[in-house]
């Protein structure tokens, strides 16, 4: 049963150049307004029960995305569907008054966010204890410290008991002790069997809080699925979005004069440990990396180097046949040679993953054809571990 | 249902949020000054004693239906007061949904609370006004008790002309914002040709026209009538009252097609 289905959403603003434009539209039906698509063409469905993320960078989408679910915008096309009492904590301390006490801004806020008279007064000691703000409950929040008036907020949004949450940024606010309450009172929810869709920046959050996430780029979902996999596409799309866009893309004419013509890199494959071509990994499994040659002068002896690397262009691992002490490739016209290379057990932990192919001349100098940051391929870990490499340890008692 | 009767509705349903909305409009003006809420009654007082006594012993204008060294003071406050409960809640209609912006797009409450808040509160100041002067008025000449059961009436009906035109104005000022300017304008020049400050009778023949087909010159007769002769103006009540069914109608359809591109645009 789904709590929340999404079903080809699409918000469109229109956007004037000039207030009279707006006027001018109205009176005479012309058009006079150029479209901005927020939202375009976005699926998903979050079953009840499930804690659901939604990352993305700032001007994505995001926020109209959960106004809209919270029902405040409406949709330009498509449909949301609400299974469910749906709070939304987009805005902490909506409609407080700096000059009301907490008790008082307690009546106003819980009265905007739907609850009865009766409702607040019961809640009305649940609300002011969580808070911890003792006899400061009735003086006015605007002597509050900004911690004091979050944890006021914080306590009346959740003190509505939804069956279905929607969090936009709400915890990474407040000091160490009130974010650590709020995930507590989270988690709650989530033992409860409630719904959650969490908005954050915070990936380490996400990736603990959520086992699905979307990421919305530009107005449109760039991925959706198991958290891990849509995080390692989002980070890799950051690194690879710091660089100039030239130098990820050599202009192959370049390439030709520079390189030369004996040898041509025909192909580069990732493949599992039983020869199969694959995309996604697991960190442990076992990777063979194809290389193919085409020979195109009449005797070429080649080695090989190959780099393991990340959209950001750091190194993970370099090695060629030459490091290694393998003989070059003598490689005649016209013939083609493959050389493969095994990683058994990649301690790689979640990520995209890309490579960097050289073929080089028997002194490992000269570049006879290269092809860089290709064959990109995704490993997810399983594992809680942070970084990139998972390396062996172990914890003890010893001084 | 048609839209007037569900926005109405809406109100009633969420009438303790429309009070909460007022009760923090009315409590945030007073809270933290010694005078408290005494200052509701202290201005309205204030403003009809200097009135009673510029218009009483320094500018003793005579009108008609309206003998004796008070009259103009009665005749003037009469419509003068219910004047301000429609002019505070037209001039505050084109802001409201942009000064509640980021509530308006981050929670989802019924949009019509803030229209009605902003009504019942430009009402509360003229209330007590109201209230203050038909004890004056007793005092000074008496009133009828048809006049003062009435009052209430014509109140409420006052009460429904402001939601149509607040209803409006509110959601189409989202639209257009020079309306918020515009409105300032209007109000001025509409006050002016009201007969609040002089009587209808003052009026040329060539403009009496506009006075027949200004609702609001209606009920300032209306107010004038009760207050000075104690009489109730049937016919006069009959248009003010057409003219009320009109804008609400008129305002509910125009608000409901516009609320959901409100939180797009403030």
């Amino acid at each position: 049963m789904y709590a929340v289905e999404v079903h080809s959403l699409g918000k469109i603003y229109r956007m004037y150049t000039n207030p009279k434009d707006r006027i001018k539209e109205v009176l005479f039906r012309k058009c006079c307004h150029v479209p901005f698509a927020a939202l375009y063409n976005i699926s998903f469905s979050v079953e009840q029960g499930e804690t659901f993320g939604i990352i993305g960078e700032n001007g994505a989408g995001k926020s109209t995305l959960l106004k809209i679910m919270a029902g405040t915008l409406t949709p330009t096309s498509g449909t949301v569907q609400i299974r469910g009492r749906l709070a939304a904590l987009l805005e902490l301390g909506a409609g407080f008054h700096p000059d009301f006490t907490g008790e008082e801004n307690i009546y106003l806020n819980g009265a905007l966010l739907g609850l009865s008279r009766k409702e607040i007064e019961a809640k009305l000691d649940q609300i002011a204890s969580f808070s911890e703000l003792g006899d400061f409950i009735r003086r006015p929040v605007g002597i509050y410290s900004s911690g004091m008036y979050l944890r006021l907020a914080f306590s009346i949004a959740t003190s509505v008991d939804p069956e279905i949450l929607v969090v936009d940024e709400a915890l990474s606010v407040g000091d160490l002790h009130f974010q650590k309450k709020s995930i507590d009172r989270l988690m709650k929810f989530r033992e409860a069997g409630k719904t959650i869709i969490f908005c954050t920046h915070n990936l380490y959050q996400l990736k603990h809080l959520c086992p699905r996430a979307l990421w919305l780029k530009h107005g449109t979902a760039a991925a959706i699925g198991e958290t891990e996999r849509v995080i390692a596409a989002y980070e890799s799309y950051l690194m690879g979005k710091d660089l100039p866009a030239e130098e990820t893309k050599p202009s192959p004419s370049k390439q030709k004069d520079l390189y030369g013509h004996e040898l041509r890199l025909e192909q580069v494959q990732v493949l599992d440990g039983a020869g199969r071509e694959k995309q996604e990994f697991a960190s442990f499994d076992d990777i063979q990396i194809r290389i193919a040659l085409h020979g195109m002068a009449p005797s070429v002896d080649c080695h090989v180097g190959l780099v393991i690397t990340r959209r950001d262009h750091v190194h993970f691992f370099a090695t060629s046949t030459q490091i290694d002490g393998v003989p070059p490739l003598t490689i005649k016209k016209g013939e083609k040679r493959t050389v493969r290379v095994n990683f058994p057990r990649i301690p790689l932990l979640a990520g995209e993953y890309l490579l960097c192919v050289y073929a080089l001349d028997q002194h490992g100098v000269r570049v006879y054809d290269l092809a860089e940051y290709i064959s990109p391929f995704f490993v997810s870990s399983g594992k809680t571990e942070m970084g990139i490499i998972y390396m062996e340890h172990r914890w003890e008692e010893k001084d | 249902m048609p839209s007037f009767l569900t926005s109405f509705k809406t109100i009633v349903h969420n009438r303790y949020l429309v009070g909460i909305w007022v009760w923090k409009d009315l409590h945030g003006r007073y809270v933290g000054s010694a005078g408290g809420w005494l200052w509701a009654l202290l201005f309205p007082a204030a403003m009809m004693a200097t009135y009673f006594f510029i218009f009483s012993f320094f500018l003793r204008i005579r009108v008609p239906y309206a003998p004796g060294a008070t009259g103009y003071f009665i005749f003037l406050m009469s419509a003068l007061l219910p004047w301000g409960a429609t002019a505070e809640a037209l001039s505050r209609s084109t802001t409201v949904f942009r000064e509640q912006a980021i509530l308006v797009q981050k929670v989802a409450f019924p949009l019509e609370v803030l229209p009605a808040y902003i009504i019942v509160v430009a009402f509360f100041q003229p209330v007590i006004g109201m209230i203050l002067f038909t004890v004056a008025v007793s005092l000074i000449k008496g009133l009828t008790l048809t006049a003062v059961l009435f009052l209430p009436v014509v109140m409420v009906v006052q009460f429904f002309f402001n939601l149509g035109l607040v209803f409006a104005l509110s959601a189409v000022s989202v639209l257009f914002r020079d309306l918020t300017q515009g409105i300032g304008v209007l109000l001025q020049i509409w006050f002016f040709a009201t007969p609040i400050l002089y009587p209808v009778s003052m009026v040329p023949d060539a403009l009496q026209w506009f006075t027949r087909i200004n609702p609001l010159a209606m009920l300032a007769l209306i107010y004038q009538s009760l207050f000075l002769q104690g009489q109730i103006l049937v016919q006069e009540f009959g248009i003010f009252s057409l003219w009320t069914m009109a804008f609400w109608w008129l305002g509910s359809m125009v608000f409901n097609r516009l609320r959901h591109v409100i939180p797009d645009l403030v």
